[in-house]
């Protein structure tokens, strides 16, 4: 291995220690979210919250998920059609999950808006605070996805895509946890 | 293991993970329209997608791997 590479590959070393220590930090504000639902509300889930929605939002940010996974391996193997075309793929599943939470959802959930209703401001605050997330990671993946189209990645220096492509991953982590929480705990 | 085939072994390896997310996210899902199954059952499901997600896609343990070899 050329000092070069070694001295890249310590580098990333560095970057993706410190991408995991803001993972960890921003957990600690949806933990905070969550326990706040179980703590301002107990297992009460009101009738009218759509389950069936939430569970259609979920399979979408899953679905992203695996194109996002597919568009590193691609990177990683040198293959940027792949690259690009899954990341677009990603963005259009990140677009379609925002309109599906905060277009068709927030409507549906204007029922128990806040002030009214306990559970409405946590539903709305946690929702609220992960659509930004989803939305902040769509512009996040549209630079790298740009950067692609450049020619920026090779297969051993990719690291803002691969950086990118986690934080999409955490994004899904979080709903992992929101929609039970929000959607199937409780009657 | 050439680049071809490790490529062909990734993708192989996140649909079956993507796979087993949905199955975790069907049984999540039934198991929420079951008032007595209680939380515990989906809280577990929860962890396991999330360790899925975490180890397979966000590979987590490259952490922990000796950053000589860029932790791949």
């Amino acid at each position: 291995m050329s000092a070069t590479v070694a001295n890249l590959k310590y580098h990333i070393y560095n970057r993706r220690f410190g991408l995991w220590l803001f993972i960890v930090s921003e957990s600690v504000i949806f933990l905070t979210l969550l326990v706040t639902r179980f703590y301002m509300q107990g297992t009460f889930r009101p009738h009218e919250l759509n389950q069936t929605l939430g569970l259609i939002v979920t399979v979408i940010l899953l679905f992203s998920s695996f194109r996002a996974n597919l568009a590193e391996v691609a990177i990683a193997h040198g293959d940027r059609g792949g690259f690009v075309r899954n990341i677009l793929i990603t963005i259009v599943l990140g677009v379609a999950f925002l309109i599906g939470v905060v277009a068709v959802e927030w409507p549906e959930a204007m029922k128990f808006a806040p002030p009214s209703s306990g559970f409405g401001t946590v539903f709305f605050a946690t929702t609220g605070m992960h659509a930004f997330h989803v939305f902040t990671g769509v512009i996040i993946l549209i630079i790298v996805l740009l950067q692609g189209l450049r020619g920026r990645f090779t297969p051993d220096d990719h690291w803002n895509a691969e950086a990118a492509i986690i934080y999409w991953h955490f994004v899904d982590v979080v709903w992992v946890f929101v929609y039970p929480t929000l959607y199937l705990v409780g009657s | 293991m050439s680049s071809h085939s490790d490529k062909s072994a990734l993708t192989k390896r996140s649909v079956m993970v993507t796979l087993g997310l949905g199955l975790l996210t069907a049984v999540e899902f039934f198991a929420g329209r079951v008032p007595e199954m209680g939380g515990v059952l989906l809280a577990i499901i929860a962890v396991g997608k999330a360790a899925l997600v975490v180890e397979y896609f966000m590979h987590v343990s490259r952490l922990f791997s000796d950053y000589s070899d860029g932790g791949h």
